[in-house]
């Protein structure tokens, strides 16, 4: 028992270094002096997390139990390591540019930040490294009790070994709490437990390579002596299914890829993208270097031990039984750096997830949503992670406990790197093809996930642990192609690969399948193109296109999350960069982005992006969003249409306006011709008026005959002016409505009779008329009609120009209407005189002599009182006025007698 | 030199699988595979080592800007 408690104190002492370690490395980074500490160097060291207790003390035991077979475990990662340029440099861009925290993060940032997504990969991460977490108990446990017992067999007595196990478990639990939650950000990356973890890598590639120096040179003697002793041991025969051999490399690369832990310290851990530059030759010489001497040990342990022995600690008990202490507590050393560095970095991967992906969802929902309430985000994620961590390591105690821990330990590992490989399509689909969909990638996890239960996680708790023996061999409800060891018929497979093949081809024909069938979501389109094409366009993740934020806002919010030192320092560093003093920065879109990506950090891509949504109220662009952008176009669309008929509209009115205003112009230039020409007609009878007063004044000679003829002449013309001013007076009366009707009842043909008596033109002027049309009786105000008519009649006789004048008068019915035409036989009115004629002051040509041009616009003031009108009618012989009653004031003859 | 450093795999691939050809023969032994898959596993390391040196920084260059500056 002394060496016990001398591994314990070992053990003790070993966590202080790292713990030292950690502790200088993190404070060298907080004083910018870790240039050493982003060495390619140590991140190649820190890949080595590959390499757990199943590479330490596993392959040894895989390998005395089906010879070479182990080693492409690690061919897998060095095919992967090699082909950099290929994925690996993808991932590591992808990851640094969108600010991934985890592999969970990166799938459902790939598929429109869908955090359902996010839950199913943590939910199956957490699952699937269960048994791999047992592996390093089981392994850590089994090296306590073999050094403790002396006879290098594995105690029979389990329950003290469960005690055991349980206490590393809670130890592990409590060192990875210490090492990995000192700090939020994962992003800000864990230093500190870099280094340690290089620091490890040395070890446990130091105690292999020490261990095997001692068997091949100390307990063989030569290179020469051990291959001699290879070729006699029972794993001499080159003998390998070839199945196991190419589907093992293959599975090994894809759970390279795919185990979070591998994510965390590849991607989310990298420093720079140029440091897989040496990882891809270094790496796989680590691998080398690890797996030299695993054959030799192998060999010489199933040589040299009892049958008996657990050849999975070959490792630990040659140097044992060779009396070699140091030795061994350096291979126990070598053994525990391998388990504890896989514990700190899968937990730390695994409580980020839990906590980025369930809990700070959950929490920030039931808080209202807001991160501007009170409660520290900060504490609450570290929380999280403090007991994910916890319940992670006691899920891993449980799978130990219910499989019995019998198992080889590359046998419980092999569930694990299965259940890993799921991830690999939705992954690789989600970098290399941009059809992928969230729902393909969905459905794809769902159906691998639910395989790879069914096929291998539960039937590994044995024949009757979960699933019962009848189940095995007669299949789920009796259904034989149900067998979990043999789906759809496929017996005698080996159950790994068989798990392999059906997980596999059914997780990638699913997700391919669905891929196809739907179609992604615009922001999955986004992102899908940021990721295949992240070599076009490292660019900005995401895009905050504007919108106004409150800067205060976004502070508090920040400091809830990063702290408030560091948040400060950001918003007054941007603020400085944007030319503003104090500490809240414009919230420029750049910012924003910037922001988004520190916090996704500590709380994941998809709440990040949530809460800046919240707070700049401007969620990512959806189909809704994009539905209304088309309803605002669509709006605008109708609103300049109605425009255009408006300015149709306008351009008629003004059409209108410019017609109105040349017959406004047109009037004016009649009206100042009639000024002169009224002058005119008032001065010649003025004149005439004068002059002969005067002579009849001054001139005592007149005869009487004289005397009575210029006086004749005074009184023609005092006539004449006296009708022009009645004319005037009339028109003025009739405009201004001052007209009293005088109804009276009389028959057309009688007021044809006095118009055309009254015109005095049948000396020269030949009238047709239609006498058995001119029965109708009118009851109007005869007089003004009359008037009307005379006009008409005596302009006719004035203007008619045809050497024998005619003016045929023609009434008729129409529309119920009288309509009488007067249509003459001369030229007619020309055309661009038509539309004044009926104004006052109107006068067809200058040359024509006689009325003031008052007599037309009378007319029209006449029938417009009488309810009727007078028009002009184009297009027939001569000039053509009609005149139209309204059928009330006339009466057909029959109807009156 | 990019082409090379995607065809590395495969040709790793191709010299990973090729030990299983010679199990029908009979008279390969774990010892001649295991020192084989040595030889190879190193000579693919150095390549991809040669490789990795002769992609410099220039090939690509243009696509290698840092997207996000680190603070301070």
């Amino acid at each position: 028992m002394a060496t016990l408690n001398i591994l314990v104190l070992v053990c003790l002492s070993y966590v202080v270094l790292l713990f030292v370690v950690a502790f200088m490395a993190d404070r060298a980074a907080k004083r910018g002096r870790a240039r050493w500490l982003r060495s390619p160097l140590i991140y190649t060291l820190s890949l080595s997390i590959y390499c757990t207790a199943w590479t330490f003390y596993g392959a040894v035991g895989f390998a005395a139990r089906s010879g070479l077979e182990f080693i492409t475990i690690y061919l897998g990662p060095t095919l992967v390591m090699i082909g950099w340029w290929w994925t690996l440099r993808k991932m590591v861009r992808v990851g640094r540019s969108q600010r991934i925290t985890s592999i969970a993060d990166l799938i459902s940032s790939r598929f429109g930040k869908s955090n359902t997504l996010a839950v199913i990969v943590t939910v199956i991460a957490v699952i699937v490294l269960a048994p791999y977490i047992a592996l390093q108990l089981q392994s850590v446990t089994l090296s306590f009790s073999t050094v403790a017992a002396t006879d290098f067999i594995t105690p029979e007595d389990t329950s003290g070994e469960q005690a055991t196990a349980f206490w590393v478990a809670a130890g592990l639990a409590l060192f990875t709490i210490l090492f990995g939650t000192r700090n939020v950000d994962a992003n800000e990356r864990h230093h500190g437990v870099v280094m340690a973890i290089a620091i490890e890598a040395v070890v446990k590639l130091i105690a292999l390579l020490a261990d095997g120096e001692f068997v091949v040179w100390g307990l063989s003697g030569g290179v020469e002596a051990t291959l001699a002793r290879i070729d006699a041991s029972p794993i001499s025969a080159w003998d390998v299914p070839g199945s196991r051999w190419v589907g093992l490399t293959l599975l090994s690369a894809a759970a390279f890829i795919c185990l979070p832990r591998m994510f965390q310290v590849m991607v989310v851990e990298s420093e720079d993208e140029d440091h897989l530059r040496m990882a891809s030759w270094a790496f796989p010489a680590y691998l080398m270097a690890m797996s030299l001497f695993v054959v030799p040990i192998a060999v010489v342990g199933l040589d040299m031990l009892p049958a008996e022995a657990n050849p999975d600690l070959f490792v630990l008990t040659l140097p044992l039984m060779e009396g070699r202490e140091g030795l061994a507590i350096l291979s126990f050393l070598g053994g525990f750096s391998s388990a504890t560095s896989m514990v700190i970095v899968a937990a730390i991967a695994l409580s980020t997830m839990v906590s980025n992906h369930i809990v700070m969802p959950i929490w920030l929902r039931s808080t209202g949503g807001t991160a501007s309430i009170s409660g520290d985000v900060r504490s609450v994620a570290l929380l999280a992670r403090r007991l994910s961590i916890a319940v992670i390591l006691f899920l891993g105690y449980l799978y130990l406990r219910l499989s019995g821990g019998g198992s080889a330990l590359a046998a419980i590992g092999l569930i694990s790197f299965v259940g890993a490989a799921q991830f690999l399509p939705a992954l690789m689909g989600g970098l290399f093809w941009r059809g992928a969909t969230r729902k393909g990638a969905t459905a794809g996890l769902g159906v691998g996930f639910v395989t790879w239960l069914y096929c291998l996680f539960l039937p590994s708790f044995g024949p009757s642990g979960v699933l019962p023996q009848a189940v095995f061999d007669a299949g789920l409800f009796g259904l034989s192609w149900l067998r979990p060891y043999a789906l759809f018929g496929s017996d005698g497979m080996d159950p790994v690969m068989h798990a392999v093949l059906w997980s596999m081809v059914l997780n990638a024909g699913a997700f391919i399948l669905v891929s196809i069938l739907t179609l992604p979501q615009p922001i999955e389109r986004l992102q899908g193109a940021q990721f295949v094409n992240v070599f076009d366009h490292s660019g900005t993740p995401g895009g905050w296109s504007g919108g106004f934020a409150q800067s205060e806002d976004l502070m508090i919010m920040a400091q809830r999350i990063m702290g408030a030192g560091e948040a400060q320092a950001l918003f007054a560093q941007e603020a400085r960069q944007q030319g503003i003093g104090g500490y809240l920065p414009e919230p420029s879109p750049d910012f924003l982005n910037r922001l988004e990506r520190e916090l996704s950090g500590s709380i994941g891509a998809a709440a990040a992006h949530a809460m800046i949504s919240q707070i700049v109220g401007r969620a990512t662009v959806s189909v809704e969003d994009l539905m209304a952008v088309a309803d605002e176009t669509a709006q605008i669309m109708e609103y300049s249409s109605r425009l255009e008929a408006k300015t149709n509209e306008q351009a008629r009115t003004a059409r209108q306006l410019r017609e109105a205003n040349e017959k406004l112009t047109q009037i004016s230039v009649q009206k100042d011709a009639f000024l002169s020409q009224i002058s005119h007609e008032l001065r010649t009878p003025m004149t005439s008026i004068r002059s002969f007063s005067e002579i009849l004044r001054d001139t005592d000679t007149l005869s009487g005959e004289e005397r009575n003829k210029y006086a004749s002449i005074i009184q023609e013309e005092a006539t004449r002016l006296t009708r022009l001013l009645d004319d005037l007076l009339d028109l003025s009366v009739l405009e201004n409505g001052q007209v009293v009707l005088n109804r009276e009842t009389g028959t057309l043909a009688a007021l044809l009779d006095r118009a055309i008596a009254a015109a005095d033109v049948q000396a020269k002027l030949r009238i047709l008329r239609k006498s058995e049309a001119e029965q109708h009786v009118l009851h109007t105000d005869l007089d003004r009609l009359t008037q009307v008519f005379i006009n008409l009649i005596a302009n006719a006789g004035k203007y008619c120009e045809n050497g024998a004048p005619e003016l045929s008068i023609r009434p008729e019915l129409r529309d119920g209407d009288l309509v009488i035409d007067f249509i003459d036989n001369g030229d007619g009115i020309p055309r661009n005189q038509q539309a004044v004629i009926f104004e006052k002051f109107a006068r067809v040509g200058d040359t024509k002599a006689g009325g003031a041009g008052l007599g037309l616009a009378i007319c029209r003031e006449v029938m417009g009182r009488l309810g009727g009108s007078i028009s002009y009618v184009p297009g027939q012989k001569g000039a053509a006025f009609r005149v139209r009653l309204p059928l009330e004031a006339t009466q057909p003859m029959q109807a009156a007698q | 030199m990019a082409d090379g450093a995607r065809m590395l795999p495969i040709l790793g691939f191709i010299l990973f699988m090729l030990p299983l050809l010679w199990m029908s023969s009979g008279q390969a032994t774990t010892a001649m595979v295991m020192v084989y898959l040595f030889i190879a596993w190193a000579a693919l390391a150095g390549v991809a080592g040669l490789l990795s040196r002769r992609l410099g920084p220039e090939e690509d260059q243009p696509e290698d800007k840092a997207p996000d500056e680190e603070p301070g």
